[in-house]
């Protein structure tokens, strides 16, 4: 969808998705909110804000997808923001921890979902997932038992 | 082989799936109370469901498995029971077809009950279950036709035993005889009635299964819906320590739904009014799907043709005046009083 007149839309440096010819992609409808899945088709996250990086020869570059209530709280605005933001604080260890990032070259492709390549060992995503699985779920008999 | 296999058991799940507690609490309630006249109700919410699970599970496809199992099928003992009480056909077609609100029912009660029973056919787990079925076996537009197979027969035939649970249990027996649904007891009493000590044991059977189902189906589907929301990793095949989110809500779930069982809370007042709340809610679940369905950029070639946009879309409307009219209805009848 070609448009001139909207400045939320980014284009996405070639390599870094599937990019059709003639297309750009909107950062706010192709996106933000995105679910990301990995090579195996697992879902990982949601895209919830992207780190931009001024390019003096350009647009502002995607340089990668932040993750987290500390990413999504200043996008959200308002009361919901300072909640979320509060809770976090809370819940957090560390001060001033910045939001969790997936680096945009592990972006395979841009559809319906946003495809990432994840290595092997934790690429720290997810602090609340880890911190279930050591504190409830790991604890369980059978947890580490996958059915199907 | 392959294919049928997976049809049969897509069938029977579905039929299974669409019969849950809510179904066969509303089914017997309305029937004691109501008799005949709000089978037309029944019909409209099995299309309802029909044309909604059909799309979700074309989404699914594009971009359940059986949990419930076959024991909840001992339901089919309603449909025995029914041709043991061997009613006066035409007589009921009669009734079926000319809906009379019965003497002492005022109308805003009738269509109070006519949303209860509408929200039990169009439960949105059910299309939840489905697609998040089909997300998770991967499915592929290949596996379209198995899926529309599985819809197209198997929530009628639910819709079926939803229908004789309220014609036999209710309409037949206790509504001539003045008796109303305030126990669960009193839902397989027509069965018992009708087929002595061996129909009563099936019909315990499958009344346990269908509640049993019905408590993981919604645990299940409360952590799918969380995890499919915050997009974490979810599923049933995942082992609990890959996705430890997903299943903490699971448990969660779980957990409140027992306690709340065990406050003592009467549990046919509480699946009515979850119906209700339900029906409330079900426009916020069937206008995503309907938008979705639509999207060339999700769905391409699988898009929505036009006569599923005039289903949908006819649907949406009924389930606006639904769940516009559910809360109002529930204040001014005192809760069906």
């Amino acid at each position: 969808m070609p448009d001139e007149d909207e400045n939320a839309r980014e284009e996405i440096r070639p390599g870094a998705g599937e990019r059709r010819a003639g297309r750009a992609y909107s950062a706010r409808f192709h996106l933000l909110d995105r679910q990301v899945v990995d090579g195996d088709d697992w879902p990982v996250c949601k895209v919830d804000d992207l780190e931009l990086v001024p390019d003096p020869d350009g647009p502002p570059r995607v340089t990668a997808v932040l993750v987290g209530p500390a990413a999504l709280a200043p996008r959200l605005g308002g009361k919901t923001a300072r909640w979320l933001a509060a809770v976090r604080r809370r819940l957090s260890v560390g001060e001033g921890e910045g939001p969790a990032r997936l680096d945009f070259g592990r972006v395979t492709g841009i559809g319906a979902v946003v495809r990432v390549e994840l290595p092997e060992e934790d690429v720290g995503v997810h602090a609340l997932e880890d911190r279930t699985r050591e504190n409830v779920v790991g604890r369980l008999p059978g947890a580490g038992h996958a059915s199907g | 082989m392959k294919r049928l296999l997976a049809v049969t058991l897509g069938i029977l799940t579905a039929i299974g799936g669409f019969v849950d507690i809510g179904d066969l609490v509303a089914s017997s309630l309305v029937g004691a109370r109501f008799g005949f006249s709000l089978v037309w109700v029944l019909l409209v919410g099995v299309v309802g469901i029909c044309v909604y699970a059909e799309t979700a599970g074309r989404a699914a496809a594009v971009a359940g498995r059986p949990t419930f199992g076959l024991a909840g099928l001992a339901l089919v003992v309603f449909v025995v029971a029914v041709f043991r009480l061997d009613p006066s056909w035409g007589s009921v077609l009669e009734q079926v077809t000319h809906p009379e609100v019965p003497g002492g029912e005022g109308l805003p009660t009738y269509f109070y009950y006519a949303i209860a029973l509408f929200a039990s056919a169009m439960t949105p787990y059910e299309v939840f279950f489905f697609s998040s079925g089909g997300t998770e076996e991967k499915w592929k537009p290949k596996d379209l036709l198995t899926a529309r197979i599985n819809v197209f027969l198997g929530f009628p035939l639910g819709g079926l035993l939803a229908l004789s649970i309220m014609t036999a249990a209710a309409a037949l027996l206790l509504h001539p005889a003045g008796i109303a649904v305030d126990h669960m007891s009193q839902v397989v009493l027509p069965v018992g009635y009708a087929l002595g000590e061996l129909g009563l044991g099936l019909v315990l059977i499958g009344v346990f299964a269908a509640t049993f189902g019905a408590a993981l189906e919604t645990a299940l589907s409360s952590g799918c819906t969380v995890a499919q929301y915050f997009g974490w990793t979810w599923g049933k095949t995942a082992a609990p320590r890959k996705a430890s989110r997903f299943h903490a809500v699971v448990i969660v779930a779980l957990l409140a739904g027992t306690a709340l069982v065990l406050t003592g809370v009467d549990p046919v007042m509480v699946t009515e009014y979850s119906l209700v709340f339900a029906a409330v809610a079900l426009p916020l679940t069937y206008l995503p799907v309907l938008v979705v369905a639509n999207d060339p950029e999700y769905m391409g070639e699988a898009r929505n043709g036009g006569f599923a946009n005039l289903m949908g879309g006819l649907y949406l409307v009924v389930v606006l005046v639904a769940a516009v009219a559910a809360i109002p209805l529930m204040i001014a009848t005192k809760a069906g009083l």
